[in-house]
C-alpha cells in the first residue's frame, strides 16, 4: 500500500473538521436606523478635524484657486479629478510607481465619507496608482457633500468588494504615536490631509 | 520563561514601572472614551461575538470559500500547518522572485513564527517599517505590546538608537524629529525594496479578499511600490461576509487606541497590475485550540490589545516578562496551547480581576480561561513546585478541621511572638512591597461560638 502524505491544506481542514463545535447560527445583521442630512455632515466635518485633517466646504469653481493659495510650495501636483489638473507631472509617463516619489500634493476624488470616523472610501479607480494616496507629501480629497453616510454599516452597503480590486478608507494624515505616545503627523505618508466638500 | 522571574527585572526600576503603568493606562482611558461615544457599543460586542462563534463553528467551510474566491481574484493561496512550514513557504516565494530586500508591516503571526530571523539567516534583509517595530528591530528586542511594540522604550533610548543607526543628532529625543528621521530612512527602503510582507486583520470568505489596517500607511506604501506582496494570516482571521467588517472596524481601533478608525483600512482583492499577491494561511496550533471547548473562544481575538492596556499585571510587569509573541491576558490563554510547560507560569500572571473580559470587543471570557488553564497546567504537573505544595497543604488543612484549627492557632501565636520582618521572609513574593496584616487574637470560629448564635436572635 502506498501512503500519499496529506498536504498541509488537508491536514488543517481535517483537524478543523474533527475539532469544530456544533454549528452555530449564522449571524444576521440587523438593519440599523439611518441618520441623514445636516447632522451627519456636521459630524463628518468634526471627525475629520478630530483625526488630524481639515474639512471645508467649497464651490467647485473656486477649488483650483484655493489650492494654489493653500499649497504655495507644491511644485509637483498629481490630480485625478476634473477640477484640478496635474502640474509638473505627466501622468501618462508614470509606469513605475516609484516615480511618484516626490509628489508634493495628490488630489483625489473620494467616493463617500463616513460621519462617525471621518473616513473616506477611495477605490483603485480614483487613485490611478495604488501608491499615490500614501506617497504624496500632502493629500486633498474632494467629496460630494451629499455622499456622507452615518457609520461603517452604511458604508459597506455602498461598496461591492467583488468589484473593487483595491480600495481603502482614509481617515486623516499618516500618523504615529510610537515614541512615548506623542502624536506625530506625517509618519510615512501624507503630512497633511484636507477634505473639500463640494456641492 | 518564568513570569515572576522575568518581571522581577522590570519592576526593579520603580519610576519606570510607574511610567509604564501610566502610559498604558492612558490608552485604556482613551478606549473608554471612544467606546462611550457609541451608544450601541455593547450591542456591537454581542454582534462581534456572534459572528466569531458562527465563524469558528464552520471554519473549514469558510476557509474553503475564501480560498476559492481568492484564487478567482488572482491571489495565490498557500497553506502552512506550522511556523516552520510558513517560514519555508515565504522564503520560497521570495527566493523565486530573487528578493533581497523585504519591507514588512506589523504582523504578530510572523513574530509568532519567527519569520525575521529565518529570512535573515537566508541572507534576506528584512526591514520592519512600522516605526515602533523599527525601533525594537534596532534595539534587537521583541515587541512588548501587540499594538504599540515599543511602548516600553523611553524617547531618550530611541534617540540613542537613532543616533547609532540613523545618524541623528546626539541627545535629540524630540519625537517629531525622530519620526522625521525614520520617515526619510524608511522611504529609501520602500523605494529599493523587492517585496512586501504584511499581516491580515480580516479575510472575507464571501469575497476572497482581505483587510489590513495601519495608522502610518506603511503596509500600503510597501505593497504598492513592490512587485510582490505576501500576506500571512492565521486561520482564525476569517469572517464570513463583507458586511461584518462594519461591526469589527467600529470596534477594533476604538478598543486598541481610542481612535474612531485607523488612518488606513485597506481592502485587497486583486493583485496590482504586473504584481503578484500571495496569501499564506497558517494553522500553528489554532485547529488544536478549536478542539478544546474551554479555550476555543480565544480564537475570536482580533488583536486589539485592550486586555493588555487594562491588565494590572501587564501594566506593571511589561510585555517582555511574558516571553511570548502575544503578551498580556490574551497571550496567557493562547500560549499554553502552544507549549503548556514552557508557558506554565502565564495563566498565573493574573489577579483574575476580569477587567480583560470586560473590555474585550469580541467578548472572550479571558479571566475564566486563565483560571481553567491553571487547572490544566497543575494537572499536567507543570505548575511551579511552590504553588503545588502550597495548594496541597491548603487542601489538607481545609479538609481536616482539627489540623486547620491547630495551624490557625499556631500562626496567630507566631504572629504575636515573632517580629513581622522575620515572618515576611516566609512569604517573600507576597510581601515584596507590602506587609503582612496584623493577625487577629482569636479565630472566627472562636468568636462565632461565643457571639454568633446569640447575636442571631
Amino acid at each position: 500500500m502506498v501512503l500519499i502524505p496529506m498536504t498541509d491544506r488537508e491536514q488543517i481542514l481535517n483537524t478543523i473538521g474533527a475539532n469544530k463545535p456544533e454549528e452555530a447560527q449564522p449571524f444576521i445583521m440587523p438593519t440599523v436606523q439611518k441618520e441623514k442630512g445636516v447632522t451627519i455632515e456636521k459630524q463628518f466635518i468634526q471627525m475629520v478635524g478630530h483625526v488630524g485633517g481639515v474639512c471645508i466646504r467649497q464651490h467647485s469653481k473656486q477649488i483650483s484657486d484655493m489650492i494654489t493659495v493653500r499649497y504655495p510650495h507644491a511644485k509637483k501636483i498629481y490630480s485625478c479629478t476634473k477640477e484640478i489638473s496635474s502640474i509638473g507631472f505627466n501622468s501618462e509617463n508614470i509606469s513605475n510607481p516609484i516615480d511618484l516619489n516626490g509628489v508634493d500634493l495628490a488630489v483625489l476624488q473620494g467616493c463617500f465619507g463616513v460621519a462617525e470616523n471621518g473616513a473616506i472610501w477611495i477605490s483603485e479607480e480614483e487613485m490611478m496608482h495604488r501608491v499615490l494616496p500614501y506617497i504624496a507629501e500632502h493629500l486633498v480629497i474632494l467629496l460630494d457633500h451629499n455622499s456622507i453616510v452615518a457609520n461603517m454599516h452604511d458604508a459597506y452597503e455602498q461598496i461591492d468588494l467583488t468589484q473593487v480590486p483595491y480600495g481603502t478608507f482614509i481617515s486623516g494624515p499618516s500618523k504615529t504615536a510610537d515614541i512615548e505616545q506623542t502624536l506625530v503627523m506625517g509618519a510615512q505618508g501624507p503630512r497633511s490631509h484636507m477634505v473639500i466638500l463640494t456641492d | 520563561m518564568h513570569h515572576p522571574v522575568a518581571a522581577e527585572k522590570f519592576i526593579q526600576d520603580t519610576p519606570r514601572v510607574n511610567w509604564h503603568n501610566k502610559a498604558v493606562w492612558y490608552v485604556r482611558e482613551k478606549r473608554d472614551k471612544a467606546a462611550q461615544d457609541i451608544p450601541e457599543w455593547e450591542q456591537l460586542r454581542d454582534y462581534a461575538s456572534a459572528i466569531k462563534t458562527d465563524t469558528i463553528s464552520k471554519l473549514d467551510k469558510y476557509l474553503i470559500e475564501f480560498e476559492q474566491r481568492a484564487i478567482e481574484n488572482g491571489i495565490k493561496i498557500h497553506w502552512a500547518k506550522d511556523a516552520d512550514t510558513h517560514n519555508k513557504i515565504v522564503h520560497g516565494i521570495l527566493d523565486t522572485h530573487q528578493s533581497r530586500l523585504v519591507v514588512k508591516s506589523k504582523s504578530m503571526l510572523t513574530e509568532e513564527c519567527g519569520l525575521n530571523p529565518y529570512l535573515e539567516a537566508k541572507g534576506i534583509e528584512v526591514v520592519d517599517t512600522d516605526l515602533g517595530e523599527r525601533v525594537i528591530q534596532f534595539a534587537k528586542e521583541d515587541p512588548s505590546h501587540i499594538v504599540m511594540p515599543a511602548i516600553h522604550k523611553k524617547k531618550e533610548e530611541i534617540g540613542e538608537l537613532f543616533y547609532e543607526h540613523l545618524e541623528t543628532e546626539k541627545g535629540n529625543d524630540d519625537p517629531n524629529y525622530l519620526t522625521e528621521a525614520a520617515r526619510h530612512h524608511l522611504r529609501k527602503k520602500f523605494l529599493k525594496a523587492d517585496a512586501a510582507i504584511t499581516g491580515v486583520n480580516f479575510a472575507i470568505a464571501e469575497t476572497g479578499g482581505f483587510v489590513v489596517v495601519t495608522n502610518e500607511g506603511n503596509a500600503d506604501m510597501g505593497v504598492n511600490l513592490t512587485p510582490l506582496h505576501i500576506a500571512s494570516m492565521g486561520i482564525e482571521k476569517i469572517i464570513p461576509k463583507a458586511e461584518h467588517l462594519g461591526v469589527f472596524l467600529r470596534l477594533l481601533a476604538r478598543s486598541a487606541t481610542g481612535q474612531p478608525i485607523t488612518t488606513y483600512t485597506s481592502h485587497f482583492h486583486k493583485p496590482r497590475e504586473g504584481a503578484q499577491l500571495h496569501v499564506v494561511i497558517v494553522d500553528n496550533g489554532r485547529s488544536r485550540q478549536l478542539g478544546q471547548e474551554d479555550f476555543r473562544r480565544s480564537l475570536h481575538c482580533i488583536r486589539c490589545g485592550a486586555c493588555m492596556n487594562t491588565c494590572p499585571v501587564y501594566r506593571r510587569s511589561g510585555g517582555h516578562s511574558y516571553g511570548y509573541s502575544v503578551p498580556g491576558p490574551i497571550g496567557s490563554i493562547l500560549s499554553p496551547n502552544m507549549d503548556p510547560e514552557k508557558h506554565a507560569s502565564l495563566p498565573f500572571a493574573s489577579t483574575l480581576c476580569g477587567s480583560c473580559s470586560a473590555v474585550c470587543p469580541v467578548k472572550i471570557d479571558v479571566d475564566k480561561q486563565l483560571y481553567k488553564w491553571r487547572q490544566v497546567i497543575t494537572e499536567k504537573g507543570f505548575a511551579p513546585n511552590k504553588k503545588t505544595l502550597t495548594i496541597r497543604l491548603g487542601k489538607f488543612a481545609f479538609s481536616h478541621p482539627l489540623t486547620f484549627r491547630i495551624f490557625g492557632s499556631l500562626s496567630r501565636k507566631a504572629g504575636r511572638i515573632f517580629p513581622k520582618k522575620l515572618l515576611n521572609t516566609f512569604f517573600t513574593k507576597w510581601t515584596t512591597g507590602r506587609d503582612l496584616p496584623d493577625l487577629p487574637k482569636k479565630s472566627f470560629r472562636d468568636w462565632y461560638l461565643k457571639n454568633g448564635i446569640d447575636s442571631h436572635d
